[in-house]
């Protein structure tokens, strides 16, 4: 899958290991711009492992890993909105502080557009982070992370923690809100629910890439849904 | 920068203010209670005065050395939790350098331990006025005794000499005091960052314990024992401090994962 020439995300052979286990293993990828990828794999394939390297949060690994031709500093988390699967924001902050905070680093990002989405979503911009639920949570984070005009969103298991409702609820904002010039990489294992926005997925086994494909093309192809391929590809996995 | 030194102040504002109120609360309380003492009440307007301050010094000394270690402790802990926790995702995906996100961190801490250093001055005012309330309220002749015999002036005046002491030398004694805080702030910082490494992050907690206590040990040698020529120990404690803080923000910036 790399016959765009618009390059946004080059890792190559990327090894991370904690202890005896190797999370990512020679993990090699390349995502081009204007698209948005699944990454798609069971609990403890490396999604997350790949996607904290990406935001600047894992330093410790062996290979290369570039960012719009920059390998990973203070400009690649300029231009990548990144979505962690848990809430992060101190208990002490209010919603108000966060985007204000947002405001205040990162020159993407749109007050009134993240106002707009704490609104839609009914959430309170003096609400304590303290006092909000796991779901609430989510919320809040996705409509700081959807608010940046970002060249690269990485979401981590954006609909993870919510129920189917507010799983349609958190899909419309992220369709509606990213910027389409952008790469959109979204990891989750709930494939049924997400898969109709894919433009490409991976699929990630042991900390390997076993796919990479166009996802029209692969339904075609396959004649079946994606998360059926993903139930196909991984069924063993599941008692493994 | 000052965004990231505006947000480390907030980010402990809440608490700090908190254990400051108490402090000032808990000074007030003592001159009040103080002079309620049985054998205080028996003496003149002067004996109280001196015997009141001559307990509340020693207690005095006593608590500025606990609310040094309680402020030191919080200040390395917030530090931990806000780097390397989960916390730390907020901090380490902002768009700055590690060098601007440490140095910030040791500014922040170096200036509310700067503004906890004043609160333990302004305590002492605060205690003199717990005994006057204390006397006020109890009897009014030796309240008048007291205002006419001590000099109010005179607390004020200790608070600013110790204050002033500072600028004594053209300023060299103040320059000195800055740079050793900021060097013991950077140094506690380098220390928490080694043990952070993922190397030491998977060995198990007894033996990091062990590392932690290997580390501390080991900059206290360090200082001890590094003796320069035409170095004063201040300045080799400040070149240790810069060296760690290069240490701290180069290892941030490529060493260390962020755990979740």
């Amino acid at each position: 899958m790399s016959e765009n020439n618009d390059v946004m995300i080059q890792i190559d052979h990327v090894t991370k290991s904690y202890g005896s286990t190797k999370a990512l293993d020679d993990f090699s990828l390349q995502l081009s711009t204007g698209k948005i990828i699944g990454l798609l794999g069971p609990n403890g394939s490396g999604k997350t492992t790949l996607m904290k390297i990406l935001a600047g949060l894992i330093h410790d690994y062996c290979g290369s890993v570039t960012i719009d031709g920059h390998t990973i500093d203070p400009y690649t988390k300029s231009i990548v909105a990144y979505l962690s699967d848990e809430p992060y924001f101190p208990k002490w902050m209010k919603i108000r502080d966060g985007i204000r905070l947002y405001h205040d680093f990162y020159t993407d990002f749109d007050v009134e557009k993240c106002m707009h989405l704490i609104k839609q979503m009914e959430l309170d911009p003096n609400m304590s982070i303290k006092s909000m639920s796991k779901g609430m949570n989510e919320k809040f984070l996705l409509a700081l992370c959807m608010a940046r005009n970002a060249l690269v969103y990485i979401l981590d298991e954006p609909i993870g923690g919510v129920d189917p409702a507010a799983r349609e609820e958190i899909m419309e904002t992220i369709l509606s809100n990213y910027n389409p010039n952008g790469l959109m990489v979204i990891s989750t294992h709930l494939v049924k629910d997400i898969e109709r926005i894919f433009d490409e997925v991976v699929l990630i086994k042991q900390g390997s890439v076993v796919l990479h494909r166009n996802a029209e093309e692969l339904r075609e192809e396959r004649n079946q849904s994606i998360d059926d391929l993903f139930v196909e590809v991984f069924r063993h996995d599941a008692f493994n | 920068m000052m965004r990231l030194i505006k947000l480390e102040l907030i980010q402990c504002k809440n608490q700090y203010m908190t254990l400051m109120f108490i402090v000032m609360g808990g000074f007030f309380l003592m001159g009040f209670a103080g002079y309620h003492l049985e054998s205080v009440r028996g003496m003149n307007a002067m004996e109280m005065v001196s015997t009141i301050y001559g307990v509340t010094a020693f207690v005095f000394m006593m608590g500025v050395t606990l609310l040094c270690f309680v402020v030191l402790v919080r200040v390395f802990s917030t530090f931990a939790s806000s780097m390397f926790n989960r916390n730390g995702y907020l901090y380490n995906t902002l768009p700055v350098t590690s060098y601007e996100l440490v140095a910030s961190k040791i500014i922040a801490a170096f200036i509310w331990l700067v503004i906890f250093g004043l609160v333990l001055l302004a305590s002492m005012v605060v205690m003199t006025i717990g005994i006057l309330l204390a006397v006020l309220m109890d009897n009014m002749d030796i309240f008048r005794q007291l205002i006419t015999q001590v000099d109010l002036r005179y607390v004020l005046n200790r608070c600013i000499y110790f204050f002033m002491a500072l600028f004594d030398g053209n300023g060299y004694y103040l320059f000195q005091s800055v740079m050793m805080i900021l060097s013991t702030i950077s140094i506690g910082y380098t220390i928490i960052t080694l043990v952070h490494l993922p190397l030491i992050q998977q060995m198990k907690k007894a033996l990091r314990y062990v590392v932690y206590l290997i580390v501390i040990v080991l900059m206290i040698l360090a200082m001890e024992y590094i003796e320069l020529p035409f170095l004063d120990t201040w300045m080799v404690l400040t070149i240790i401090g810069i060296l760690g803080y290069g240490l701290t923000s180069y290892l941030v910036a490529h060493k260390i994962d962020v755990a979740g």
